[in-house]
């Protein structure tokens, strides 16, 4: 009995100093508090520099519009839908610069990308004060000619006076990124 | 009694032999983030492809209902409302489509909306008139965001579905069912289910675990436990330190398993250092020779006073030795359980739910430890009270410890060097058994049963030696180099693997691979692998894979040393261990469903690759029929 207990004693002891050694290693290896490697981000396609193309959506009252109505302008078109919250939390700051910066020559123009009636809906309750056409598929094809490949939303494009495209963007846009990219070409 | 002793030996070994692997793959879409999922900033570059970020796939049940599924990446969410579902030109047309109950969020604009994360089920109904089989196009519709960031223009995939006959459950041939095995499952049984389900779930799959090798070390150690606890040992008190052993291991899975999650640490890779290894079969070597009755583990005498106050005075002092080796145990079958641990890890990263991540790896951990517990507490009642026997079963204990450190060993040594070790642990045992030895006349019935096996083991030592000289590398297999008449076997048809070290010269093959236009297989294969020597010798030397295979360009990489560029490698992946096989399309984009992790056998892994390298397939799969392009 007396040396079954040693025996065991011996081997707890033993245990006990390999579970020590391991917690050093462990606790020593710069693995554990490495910090985790961000992943190549891919190339999105470019039209900065392209000169805009000629399209023409319907607007909320069913008028086909082109784009050329605006040319002569510095344009922000947004791709947006009623059911994007991102896209939403941008629009008031468009309303704004729309109403400081619209007699000096910029104007928004909104795609919605969603069922007619919702965008209707939307645009009375939010008060939208620039023109807003509407588009399903026809504007989702439009939104990636225009740089937006994978049919993110919000995206956003602005061109200068001569229709050349100067920005473009997907998520939200703010207020300062927005004066900072138009207010050298006004 | 001796032969009892060996019995249970013979048993342990028989075991070994039923050992029924599992094969995991993952199709989970965000298992980039299975390590870097912490440090992502939210910024609109960082943003995940439309299939990336909601993979689609389908699965027929039968000729009148269809589920579509939808993987969705970490952070990004579908509309519960906004699922379409059209089915083009043909008298099917869609009864009902039943969605689980999403998650209720909240939003300052719109209020509360029901959306998924991480994936959805929809199952559709299909109304028939005609009950032949026939094949329906299917376009479903689908809208979702990426939290707090972009969402996505509405997406579309259209797909060709096989219908069986209406009144027929669909089978292998007719349809195309969706890739999904344990690991996955694993996966999607945690995200969709509540806790009591989840913790069942988990118990369910530690009980499968005990039934493999994995387990098989914790044998002889709990055993030699109970044994030396003496012959004052009654039943109750087998059951409370069997019981103590497996709290404990469950304890370090628990830990081990929430700290992996969380900071991504390889445990796996902790457990292939060298010296490591060394240490704890040399820790078996030594337990075992006191077993073999070498010499007894003694204490300084004031030392060993002192732990036997100790120990009567908590009336169970040697409990928190069975407690430490449970921890140690725990730790020493870890690498063994990687696939499993590796499906609760994915999750727990996903989630980062510490507690319920722990709560999982804590019903496995006790689901394994079930018949461990059955076992060290029947021992208790079995063994006769005191005698001879005792130096018999701890002979036996020893001969287990022994293997044990040469099982460990494996990893790094040749498996012509470990395949002779064996050999020397099988005839040795052998000639302890009296095999060399006459019987007398008179012996009993159990002494002529032992000697059979003596026999059995001389033989199957000589096997292993002569396959050690002939170059076999699997102990089951000892004279595969050897034909029958008596040649050395010429090397057979097998995978044309190139072979590559380190993340960049993965980088230039998959450059060399887009270039050439041709997809990817990369294998993860280590010699201390099980699962991947077993892949080596069965799948990869069969001739129709190998055939298969030459369409794509096939890499393998030997993680056997497990150094910084192995480990580098594993890490970019997210890969927890080998066996691993992960498949890349042309362009170079990895085909994460198709990720599989684990033994696959022949037949299962042709039709993987049939589905994961087909070019038309993988277009399928990625890029069908985008009806908005």
């Amino acid at each position: 009995m007396k040396n079954k207990n040693a025996f065991a004693a011996g081997l707890i002891l033993l245990i006990a100093g390999f579970v020590a050694t391991v917690l050093t290693f462990s606790l020593l290896d710069p693995h554990v508090y490495k910090p985790p490697r961000k992943r190549d981000t891919p190339h999105p396609v470019e039209a900065v520099g392209m000169h805009r193309p000629d399209f023409q959506l319907p607007d909320m009252d069913g008028k086909l519009q082109h784009v050329s109505n605006w040319d002569g302008k510095v344009v922000l078109i947004n791709f947006w839908a009623t059911w994007c919250p991102p896209c939403l939390k941008e629009i008031p700051a468009f309303i704004d610069v729309m109403k400081s910066h619209g007699d000096k020559g910029f104007q928004v123009v909104g795609i919605a990308i969603d069922n007619r009636d919702d965008v209707m809906d939307f645009i009375n309750s939010m008060d939208i004060t620039y023109p807003v056409l509407w588009g399903e598929k026809d504007a989702i094809q439009l939104a990636k000619q225009l740089g937006n490949r994978i049919g993110a939303l919000p995206y956003s494009i602005i061109m200068d006076r001569t229709g050349k495209i100067t920005l473009t963007h997907r998520g939200e846009l703010t207020r300062e990124m927005l004066l900072k990219a138009i207010n050298p070409l006004l | 009694m001796r032969v009892k002793a060996l019995m249970n030996l013979r048993n342990v070994i028989l075991l070994l032999f039923l050992y029924l692997p599992f094969s995991f793959s993952i199709a989970d879409t965000s298992s980039a983030d299975l390590f870097g999922g912490f440090g992502m900033s939210d910024d609109a570059n960082n943003i995940l492809e439309p299939d990336k970020a909601f993979a689609f796939n389908y699965k027929i049940v039968d000729g009148s209902t269809v589920i579509a599924r939808w993987n969705i990446a970490d952070g990004y969410y579908l509309y519960r409302d906004r699922f379409k579902f059209n089915i083009k030109e043909s008298s099917v047309t869609i009864g009902n489509v039943a969605f689980p109950k999403g998650k209720n969020k909240h939003d300052e604009y719109f209020g509360e909306m029901e959306v998924y994360f991480k994936n959805v089920d929809a199952t559709i109904s299909l109304q028939r008139t005609n009950l032949a089989s026939e094949t329906i196009t299917l376009t479903v519709e689908y809208q979702g965001c990426k939290e707090n960031s972009i969402c996505y223009a509405p997406m579309s995939k259209t797909v060709e579905l096989s219908l069986p006959s209406a009144n027929q459950t669909a089978t292998a041939t007719t349809t195309e069912p969706v890739v999904i095995s344990e690991q996955d499952s694993i996966a999607q049984t945690l995200s969709e289910n509540n806790l009591p389900v989840i913790v069942l779930t988990f118990f369910g799959f530690g009980l499968l675990l005990a039934f493999t090798p994995c387990v098989f070390p914790m044998i002889p150690i709990l055993s030699s436990i109970i044994v030396g606890q003496g012959k004052t040992l009654s039943t109750a008190r087998a059951f409370v330190l069997s019981l103590t052993y497996v709290l404990a291991m469950a304890f370090t899975y628990t830990i081990a398993g929430i700290i992996a999650g969380w900071w991504g640490y390889n445990l796996q890779a902790a457990f292939q250092e060298p010296w490591l290894l060394i240490s704890f079969s040399a820790v078996f070597v030594f337990l075992a020779l006191s077993m073999f009755g070498f010499y007894e583990l003694q204490l300084p005498s004031a030392l060993q006073s002192k732990l036997n106050e100790l120990s009567n005075k908590q009336q169970g002092g040697s409990i928190i030795g069975v407690a430490i080796m449970g921890l140690l145990s725990a730790l020493i079958v870890g690498p063994c359980v990687a696939p499993p641990l590796a499906g609760a890890l994915i999750y727990i990263s996903q989630t980062k739910d510490a507690m319920l991540g722990g709560l999982a790896l804590f019903a496995m951990s006790m689901g394994m430890g079930v018949p461990l517990i059955a076992i060290g507490t029947s021992a208790g009642k079995w063994l006769p009270k005191a005698g001879a026997w005792m130096n018999v079963v701890k002979t036996a204990f020893g001969v287990m410890l022994l293997g044990l450190a040469i099982w460990i060993l494996e990893r790094i040594l040749s498996p012509g060097i470990s395949m002779a070790l064996w050999a020397t642990l099988f005839i040795m045992t052998s000639v302890y058994l009296g095999t060399l030895q006459t019987l007398p006349v008179d012996a009993s019935g159990w002494k002529k049963l032992g000697k059979g096996l003596g026999i059995i083991f001389l033989i199957y030592g000589v096997m292993l030696l002569i396959g050690a000289a002939t170059g076999a590398r699997d102990i089951f297999y000892p004279l595969e180099k050897i034909s029958l008449n008596g040649s050395v076997q010429q090397q057979t048809i097998h995978v044309g693997f190139k072979k590559i070290k380190g993340l960049d010269e993965f980088k230039t093959e998959m450059e060399n691979a887009k270039t050439q236009g041709k997809p990817v297989m990369i294998d993860f294969y280590a010699d201390w692998c099980v699962d991947c020597v077993k892949l080596e010798r069965t799948t990869f030397a069969n001739p129709e894979i190998v055939s298969y295979l030459e369409r794509a360009v096939v890499l393998q990489t030997d993680v056997t040393p497990n150094d910084d560029q192995d480990k580098e490698l594993m890490k970019h992946l997210g890969i927890i261990g080998p066996p691993a096989i992960l498949f890349f399309d042309k362009n170079g984009d990895e085909l994460k469903q198709y990720r599989l992790v684990g033994y696959s056998p022949p037949d299962k892994f042709m039709n993987h690759i049939r589905n994961a390298l087909n070019p038309e397939k993988s277009v399928d799969s990625r890029k069908p029929a985008q009806s908005f392009d």
